[in-house]
């Protein structure tokens, strides 16, 4: 089987947000919303700091769906619009989306987005990838693990941008991966542990 | 039908359903965006209303089924009303799904691909169930036919288990989601359930007091007693196991306490408050008088305050669950609004917010004056028009339209 | 537009750009009168069409530090796409969230659209839209008016970088402008460093690059927020972090660079050079330092008049050394194992001393407590950077932010002159001191400029661009080719006075950055993914030959600045002087021996996806490898003779000019203000990225405690002034910013602030010292002090 993933190095991410706008662009992502984002852990402002000056640390982390091998969005969709795809990624059939939004709920990482309305885009044209599909109204939407680049054996937009090289994308049943290799190491966690979702996306130092 | 439409308060109802149609048509052609929900808060006034709808509903085919189940005879008398209001409710509930839909053409894919791990699915079939029963209920205790009270009692024991079910199935939606705090406990269906009885008999006690008033329907006063008695055991079981879960939350200190935090003291403590004091504490002390219980305004008015509990109760399940997202940090959640998509860092959001919009509220409101609509057709037809003098038998058919819209 | 929350919901809402491919042409060099909003531009919309896609090759941005080799994608005529050049270089195909944002970017609501002529008061922003040609005869009217009244150098041409990002300019050489000249800004430290290794020129001030950094075991990096203001440096940064090396960050911010860190040195501003002096004391004192190379390489042991400060020379010019075992001064060139590298000697009846005694005595006095009572960095803090960083191999980098913009920033640059001399971190593997570099300087090919009779040249300014305001000079009209004038001078309202002043000004610029309001003629720019050949712009940076090749037409009714040059060229009579295309351009920039020597032809670089590296590109070599410096005794010469007037011989502390702690002004205006670098801008540039704004508002940041006292919350809307102007923008209370002081991401276009600009408040002070200096007097951006309140 394989089973895609990616490992992140959190001390490499600058929390410059260039994957955010990669994906965007690649993925034609509207106005307002976001398959991927980098937040600045446990501060309300971006690039704030957690101490008082100078006793301060700063912890970027890249979120994105974490194609949880144990998918809470998977199991609660009531029509199967959520799927786990041949590769390992958890994907969305748009056209079975009812837009209940129960996957939104079940989600431990916000990772999904909904077309609240006719997706907007600025500029007004579908950008990015014209082999991704373009999500009507009334969908969710989320990180694909860029399937149409994947699929080409290529990386994800957000691997083949990050400046850091802070990503590692692959496949994690190959043990002799790259992928795999990050996720060994000792530092290796995942987001949300006790949520029991096994995500995919992994972080290490 | 026809004299109802003379009345003016049939007219503003339909009036408010009018509307709340117009307001969902401009939802539907304009998007989930016109409500105040967004990436950050997923669900707001829709399914807080269908959480309380499907609560209201449980008291009165609860209390009809018992009648014939445990074979209390004093509740066979009210239990007409108590059913059209159960069914009425139900219908609401319903429809408060539906319009909280953001592909409702697409939902055809239930039937075509179901994904049976779904609460979601198991709650549309339990509601599917408790539709139809209470319309078979109604059927059959309408039925001036041979064996109807028998049906009614082969029925009503169905209906009790599966009543108990709807509102445990609908707590699962939420009480199976490890990923919100505030959600994720094995009492939920308890609470719901409790929840549901005090509510739905609360309910039925202001309807009857109504229907008495109007002249038209008598509820005997010491059943109305008792069932205030019933409910006031009901509001001392809700308040148990609410007691329960906020100790399981708070003793440890941990990220349960932080939950509770947001609840007493973030932006839904008014309605957490509310609902522990106006809602559990005042009317458990208004009827664990006997005294109090014979008087029907003091009745009425724990009742009133129990409704009120209930629906402030689901506010802050749903909304104190999305206040705090698992994974804390600036710029936050990307909105996904039409205010987010108007760009800028507006679109941003650390924390859940939610406020109910103009359209959103007049849906609401309109949904449920439908379902006032379908009570008062139903009533009309089985209980209060005696003679039947309207010869236009059009009240439950405009009730099912309405619902499937 | 100023003061709307959301900048965004201007033009760009209106969905007027769904036309596919609007070229130049289609709008025309026809009248264009009254089109002044967007939207009567375009076509209507028409259905996604096949998708029909092409893609071309460039060098995105330079004026970062990285120059990204980036492939950008057009479908129907827009720009789709902009992502790493993968066949390139890991180090360069590259690309941060700028390069992508220029998919919304280059359709921004802040684009200029059209040639504009001023019809309101000057400063009032009134323009009303008109044709190139009407453009082109105001602007060689008005040019030629004042060039013939008061010659061809009353005429002043700026570029800022992006302006020169394609091409080397030809115009200011036709018309014999003045052009060029002192910048004032970014090489502060340099003026300080430059003599003793003599490198001349800006980058020359980066012997090392940055690939080389895992070789070093320590690195200094002083406010260098380089993972923010050079993304795409990350990966050498964290190479060397892997490696082994240690990072420290001097700087009194919280950067991001600073979170990366080892080791996070929070500092007060403008208090560097203190630190740096107490580590030369600590290193003497604690005899960390490297005598070896002392006696090889620096002029340390040189003999200095005690007395005047003069160096003993010999009849040839050659500085003389104490020969210990002769009891005499000889020649440098006999510096051997009896030359004393301390004490003081009688020589000819002249008190003199070694150079390296004048040091030790000179820095006797900056103790450890002494810098911890100025710098606020602990004594162990100190010993331990100028232990590790004795032990080397170290870097020491400056940058173009913090102290560099400081009025002692000379004197830091000087300190780290001579802590490399003294610890001989300089030209081994792993050292480097200066400024830090992507790629390696000595190897770039020099393109050839466009060739013109020998007649054709710029005028060097008399008076440096910061000083026109103040001082009398020759110019009379003005042509802005980007808008240098609000960001290279202090206190922007005299700048915005001096411009109104003049007889006629010109803005050529891509979007409407803030001094477009106060000149009488705007010519649109297109940015560099626009062009009307295949290839329209070559750069030569980072060891490589880059093209900029065409992605899609000019959008709107704007055009290439080559175009524009050639144009104003033209009308104005000199047509025959000008390259026929931009083909030509590039044949001619490429005819260089050095070019043909790397085989790099217009044809091998088109079939090459637009970049070839020059020969040896990927062999790391630091500048200096062979220790021969290019000063006259070819070692590096840290004594620097004609500062001795000003005690700055050898480096000697000097508070800042403004921004220091016990300054009494701060009782009326008590923050530094701290100009910083952020991954959001290039100085102004991509101010009106909508994709950045998303993320990114303008705005001041404050500390916590200050806050606190001034009742002020994240959010306000707050006015910055002191007495030289004020500006207005957003607060954001953040506990990385150094009490007592707040910081702001240069820069912003006026419209998106609440009102003013943020150089309204720069300190125009200048340091005289620096006037003799290779780089001249530097304009004191954050030896600033400002007070904020409440707007």
């Amino acid at each position: 089987m394989t089973r895609y993933g990616i490992a992140i190095d959190l001390h490499r991410c600058i929390g410059c947000q260039t994957c955010t706008l990669a994906c965007k662009m690649q993925n034609n992502v509207p106005e307002g919303m976001l398959w991927n984002r980098v937040i600045t852990e446990g501060s309300d402002i971006l690039d704030g700091s957690v101490g008082t000056y100078p006793q301060l640390t700063r912890t970027y982390v890249p979120i994105a769906c974490q194609h949880c091998e144990n998918p809470a969005c998977q199991r609660v969709c009531p029509t199967g619009a959520t799927y786990k795809d041949d590769k390992g990624r958890t994907q969305i059939d748009y056209d079975k989306c009812i837009g209940c939004r129960m996957c939104m709920a079940a989600c431990p990482y916000n990772a999904r987005s909904f077309n609240w309305e006719d997706p907007k885009r600025d500029p007004d044209i579908n950008y990015g990838d014209k082999d991704v599909p373009v999500r009507p109204r009334g969908v969710a939407e989320k990180c694909t693990l860029c399937k149409e680049l994947t699929d080409k054996g290529e990386e994800p937009m957000c691997v083949q941008c990050c400046p850091g090289m802070a990503r590692t994308f692959g496949d994690l049943d190959d043990p002799a991966s790259s992928v795999s290799e990050k996720v060994r190491q000792s530092s290796a966690r995942v987001l949300l542990p006790e949520q029991g979702t096994r995500p995919q996306v992994h972080y290490y130092n | 039908m026809s004299d109802l439409l003379k009345r003016p308060a049939f007219i503003v109802l339909a009036v408010l359903a009018l509307v709340g149609i117009g307001c969902w048509v401009y939802q539907l052609a304009t998007g989930l965006a016109i409500t105040g929900m967004s990436n950050a808060n997923s669900w707001g006034l829709y399914i807080i209303m269908f959480m309380f709808f499907v609560g209201l509903s449980a008291g009165g085919l609860i209390v009809a089924s018992s009648a014939s189940v445990f074979h209390i005879e004093r509740f066979k008398a009210v239990a007409m009303p108590a059913v059209i209001l159960s069914t009425a409710c139900i219908c609401v509930a319903g429809m408060f799904v539906l319009v909280d839909l953001g592909s409702i053409q697409n939902i055809w894919r239930i039937l075509a691909g179901p994904n049976f791990a779904s609460p979601l699915l198991w709650d549309m079939c339990v509601i599917a169930c408790y539709l139809i029963i209470n319309i078979l209920y109604l059927v059959f205790m309408s039925s001036k036919k041979e064996g109807a009270e028998r049906k009614v009692a082969i029925i009503s024991r169905f209906a009790l288990p599966i009543a108990i079910l709807v509102h445990s199935v609908t707590a699962w939606i939420f009480g199976l989601q490890i990923a919100k705090e505030g959600w994720y406990t094995a009492i939920m269906a308890p609470i719901f359930v409790a929840s549901a009885m005090d509510s739905g008999l609360a309910l039925l006690l202001c309807v009857l007091a109504g229907l008495n008033k109007s002249g038209r329907f008598k509820a005997d006063k010491s059943l109305m007693s008792m069932l205030a008695g019933l409910l006031g055991t009901c509001i001392a079981v809700d308040a148990f196991f609410i007691g329960c879960e906020l100790l399981t939350m708070a003793y440890p200190g941990a990220g349960g306490a932080e939950v509770l935090a947001i609840m007493a003291a973030g932006p839904v403590a008014p309605f957490f408050w509310f609902e522990i004091i106006g809602g559990l504490v005042v009317p458990f002390c208004i009827l664990v008088f006997a005294k109090n219980r014979a008087n029907i305004a003091l009745v009425v008015t724990a009742s009133a305050l129990v409704v009120a509990g209930v629906f402030c109760k689901r506010v802050w399940l749903l909304l104190t669950a999305f206040a705090a997202p698992n994974l804390e940090g600036a710029p936050g959640i990307a909105l996904g609004t039409f205010a987010a998509q108007e760009g800028g860092t507006a679109m941003w959001s650390v924390y859940g917010t939610y406020a109910p919009t103009f359209p959103e509220i007049m849906i609401a409101i309109g949904v449920v004056s439908v379902g006032a609509i379908i009570f008062w057709a139903i009533a009309q037809r089985l209980m209060l028009a005696k003679v039947p003098a309207a010869p236009v038998p059009a009240a439950s058919q405009e009730g099912a339209a309405t619902q499937a819209v | 537009m100023s003061g709307t929350a959301n900048p965004r919901s201007g033009m760009t809402r209106r969905g007027f750009l769904k036309a596919a491919g609007i070229t130049a042409g289609a709008v025309g060099l026809t009248g264009a009168a009254s089109m002044t909003s967007a939207d009567s531009w375009l076509a209507p919309a028409e259905a996604h069409a096949a998708g029909e896609e092409t893609s071309g090759f460039l060098c995105h941005m330079q004026h970062c530090t990285c120059a990204c080799s980036v492939k950008a994608t057009a479908r129907d005529g827009r720009l789709v796409k902009v992502e790493p050049h993968k066949t390139n270089d890991y180090r360069y195909g590259k690309i941060c969230l700028k390069g992508i944002s220029e998919i919304q970017h280059i359709y921004s609501a802040d684009r200029l659209q059209t040639p504009m002529k001023r019809v309101g008061e000057r400063g009032s922003g009134e323009f009303e839209a008109i044709s190139w040609d009407e453009a082109l005869d105001i602007l060689a009217a008005e040019v030629g008016r004042i060039q013939d009244a008061y010659g061809k150098d009353a005429l002043l041409i700026t570029n800022s970088e992006e302006s020169k990002a394609r091409y080397i300019p030809f115009l200011p050489r036709i018309l014999g402008a003045q052009n060029g000249g002192l910048t004032g800004r970014d090489r502060g430290q340099g003026n300080g460093v430059d003599p003793a290794f003599s490198t001349k020129g800006l980058n020359a001030n980066s012997p090392m690059t940055i690939w080389e950094w895992p070789k070093s075991k320590t690195i200094i990096l002083m406010s260098y927020n380089m993972l923010e203001s050079a993304v795409t440096y990350a990966q050498a940064f964290f190479n060397a972090q892997e490696a082994g090396a240690k990072i420290y960050v001097i700087d009194p911010q919280y950067s991001v660079t600073a979170a990366k860190a080892d080791e996070w040195v929070p500092i007060v501003a403008g208090t560097d050079p203190a630190l740096m002096l107490a580590m030369i004391h600590y290193i003497i004192d604690a005899e960390l330092y490297d005598e070896g190379f002392i006696m090889a390489h620096t002029s340390l042991p040189f003999l200095v008049d005690a007395d005047s400060g003069a160096q003993l020379k010999d009849a040839a010019g050659d500085p003389l050394v104490w020969d210990a075992a002769r009891s005499a001064a000889v020649p440098y060139t006999a510096i051997g194992a009896d030359t004393a590298l301390e004490g003081a000697y009688e020589v000819d009846g002249r008190q003199a001393v070694t150079q390296f005694e004048l040091l030790r005595s000179k820095t006797d006095g900056y103790t450890l407590e002494w810098a911890e009572g100025i710098t606020d960095v602990p004594v162990e803090t100190i010993i331990r950077l100028a232990e590790d960083y004795a032990e080397g191999p170290s870097i020491l980098s400056g940058s173009f932010g913090g102290i560099d913009k400081f009025s002692n920033s000379d004197i830091a640059g000087h300190t780290y002159a001579v802590l490399a001399a003294l610890t001989g971190n300089s030209g081994y593997e792993g050292t480097g001191t200066g400024k830090c570099n992507g790629g390696s300087s000595t190897r770039n090919i020099q393109l050839t400029p466009w060739r013109l009779p020998a007649e054709y040249k710029a005028v060097t300014p008399p008076v440096a661009f910061y000083e026109l305001p103040y001082k009398e000079n020759k110019v009379k009209g003005a042509l802005f080719f980007g808008d240098m004038p609000t960001q290279s001078a202090a206190a922007a309202d005299n700048t915005k006075e001096w411009v109104k002043s003049l007889e006629f000004t010109a803005l050529i610029d891509i979007f409407h950055t803030s001094i477009a309001d106060y000149v009488d003629l705007i010519l649109p720019v297109c940015t560099k993914f626009e062009g009307t050949e295949p290839v329209n712009g070559i750069r030569s940076s980072h060891d490589h030959v880059y093209l900029i090749e065409k992605i899609i037409d000019p959008q709107f009714d704007s055009k290439t600045d080559f175009q524009i040059e050639c144009a104003i060229a033209e009308r104005m009579g000199y047509g025959d002087l000008i390259p026929k295309s931009f083909e030509e351009y590039v044949r001619n920039a490429l005819d260089s021996d050095a070019a043909r020597k790397g085989g790099i032809t217009l044809e091998a670089l088109i079939e090459n996806e637009g970049y070839m590296p020059v020969p040896k590109a990927n062999v790391l070599q630091s500048r200096f490898r062979s220790q021969e410096y290019e000063t006259p005794t070819k070692r590096i010469e840290v004594y620097y003779e004609n500062l001795v007037d000003d005690d700055q011989a050898l480096p000697t502390w000097v508070r800042a000019d403004e921004a220091y702690e016990d300054n009494p002004k701060r009782e009326e205006y008590p923050f530094f203000f701290n100009q910083v670098r952020s991954r959001f801008r290039i100085h102004s540039n991509f101010s009106g990225a909508g994709w950045i704004q998303d993320l990114f508002q303008p705005h001041i940041s404050m500390n916590p405690v200050d806050a606190e006292r001034l009742g002020l919350a994240t959010g306000d809307d707050v006015d910055v002034y002191n007495d030289r102007g004020s500006f207005g923008c957003a607060l954001v209370v953040d506990n990385s910013v150094r009490p007592g002081s707040i910081t702001m991401v240069e820069s912003t276009y006026g419209q998106h602030l609440n009102h003013g600009i943020m150089q309204n408040v720069t300190n125009t002070n200048l340091v005289e010292r620096q006037r003799g200096m290779l780089f001249g007097p530097q304009v004191l951006f954050n030896d600033t002090l400002v007070a904020v309140r409440k707007a």
